[in-house]
């Protein structure tokens, strides 16, 4: 038994979730978007950043792994 | 009442999150059981969203019509006592180092129009002073001011008004998005404040029809920023003149220092009003650290990467430093499929270590240049 996802898969799914969240934080403004929304707006924002960063590192993990391969 | 209303939608979205989270760990579990990556997504969708929707609670939102309905009752009986009583002097906004009490923090309107501002011992801390012929009053906007507070995490009375100038706006546009903009001018002893299309406008346009509060004492909104400076500058401040545009979407105040008092101790000063409370660090104060430093890190090693291959192909192939950095380097896992040279690797490292160092650093000369 094993996990069917690879690394890169779920480097691919981070980026994907990274872009809704941070595309969403934009629009939920209370002010300048979407009222009916009733969220913490500023953990919403920390969640995206947070998963952004996460799919940055694994792209420069993947970056590292292109240049060490002989 | 409104909270046992409240209280179901917060439970079905709560309840929705678990529900999403549990089918995504079922998911997981069976993508690992039948192999299926499918499965494996869906799972990982769920899971998260599920814990996504329990961990951003709802907001509490009230409309802005609410704001001015429970504030303008009480304006109007203010300005009724103060008309009635014929207090005719404009509201002064006295700092803390001027009571006896660190804590208090009130507004002095004296009886006759053009009086002077009370000398220090002759303050009082009930309402009407027989010494100074004036009444003592806590400020409308005093709560305000303490909740500006709050959400920056800082005190105005160890801030000055350069941090003013720099903070309200993004504390009233972003933070509580209560404006679309908010802009300060300081011309010598004097302070004028734009703020533009504000959720306090409807107040602000009621609260003119009362002559006592507005340009006297002011509305709450008035009232706080005037508190903000008072503490900030350590000195008396009154709202010298206030314009609503006639669409109603600008609200211009000016505000002046009266005289000038010392300042006692930094210490008594910061001891103001309720028991204050930190707001935690907003993620995005620490993220010029959090991204900086291991982009300047990153881009530290790609440079000790190249200066190692350099040295090598030097002592080992005696390369020549132009073949090194310009030559071609096909078929090694260097050019990264897509004929990648040293001298990229080199501008690369240069320009991630030398932005990475000035993100970390600009905020600290920032604050530097601020204290």
């Amino acid at each position: 038994m094993q996990f069917p996802l690879s690394f890169w898969d779920i480097s691919l799914w981070l980026a994907v979730t990274s872009m809704i969240l941070l595309v969403a934080s934009e629009l939920t403004s209370p002010r300048y978007g979407s009222a009916s929304l009733l969220i913490n707006k500023k953990a919403l924002k920390n969640v995206a950043t947070l998963t952004a960063i996460i799919f940055l590192i694994t792209v420069l993990i993947r970056i590292y792994e292109i240049i060490r391969t002989p | 009442m409104p909270q046992s209303i409240a209280k179901p939608k917060r439970s079905f979205s709560r309840a929705v999150g678990w529900t999403f989270l549990f089918c995504g760990i079922v998911a997981l579990v069976n993508s690992i059981i039948f192999a299926s990556s499918i499965l494996a997504f869906i799972g990982l969708g769920l899971a998260f969203w599920g814990a996504l929707l329990i961990y951003l609670r709802q907001e509490k939102y009230v409309k802005a019509m609410l704001i001015d309905s429970t504030a303008i009752s009480s304006i109007e009986n203010l300005d009724k006592i103060i008309t009635e009583l014929k207090y005719k002097g404009k509201g002064i906004h006295l700092p803390p180092e001027y009571f006896k009490d660190p804590k208090s923090e009130l507004v002095y309107i004296p009886k006759k129009e053009g009086a002077e501002i009370p000398l220090a011992e002759e303050t009082s801390e009930e309402v009407f002073s027989q010494k100074t012929q004036g009444m003592f009053i806590t400020p409308p906007g005093l709560d305000l001011t303490n909740y500006f507070e709050n959400e920056l995490g800082k005190k105005f009375a160890k801030a000055d008004l350069k941090y003013l100038q720099n903070n309200l706006p993004k504390l009233f546009m972003e933070n509580l998005e209560i404006a679309e903009d908010l802009e300060i001018e300081i011309e010598n002893n004097t302070f004028h404040i734009k703020i533009m299309n504000s959720v306090y406008k409807d107040l602000c346009s009621k609260a003119r029809e009362f002559s006592s509060i507005c340009g006297s004492v002011g509305c709450p909104l008035c009232s706080s920023i005037a508190c903000a400076l008072t503490r900030a500058t350590g000195n008396p401040i009154i709202i010298e003149k206030n314009n609503l545009s006639t669409d109603g979407n600008v609200i211009e105040t000016h505000y002046r220092i009266l005289g000038t008092i010392k300042r006692q101790t930094e210490v008594t000063s910061a001891e103001v009003s309720v028991p204050f409370k930190f707001a935690g660090r907003h993620l995005g104060y620490t993220l010029p650290d959090v991204v900086g430093l291991p982009i300047a890190a990153f881009g530290l090693a790609i440079l000790f990467w190249v200066g190692w291959l350099t040295w090598y192909d030097i002592t080992t192939w005696g390369k020549s430093l132009f073949l090194i950095f310009f030559g071609s380097r096909a078929g090694e896992a260097i050019s990264a499929g897509i004929d990648m040279r040293v001298i990229y690797y080199l501008l690369i490292g240069s320009v991630l270590f030398l932005s990475g160092i000035f993100m970390f650093f600009r905020k600290r000369l920032r604050a530097h240049v601020e204290e």
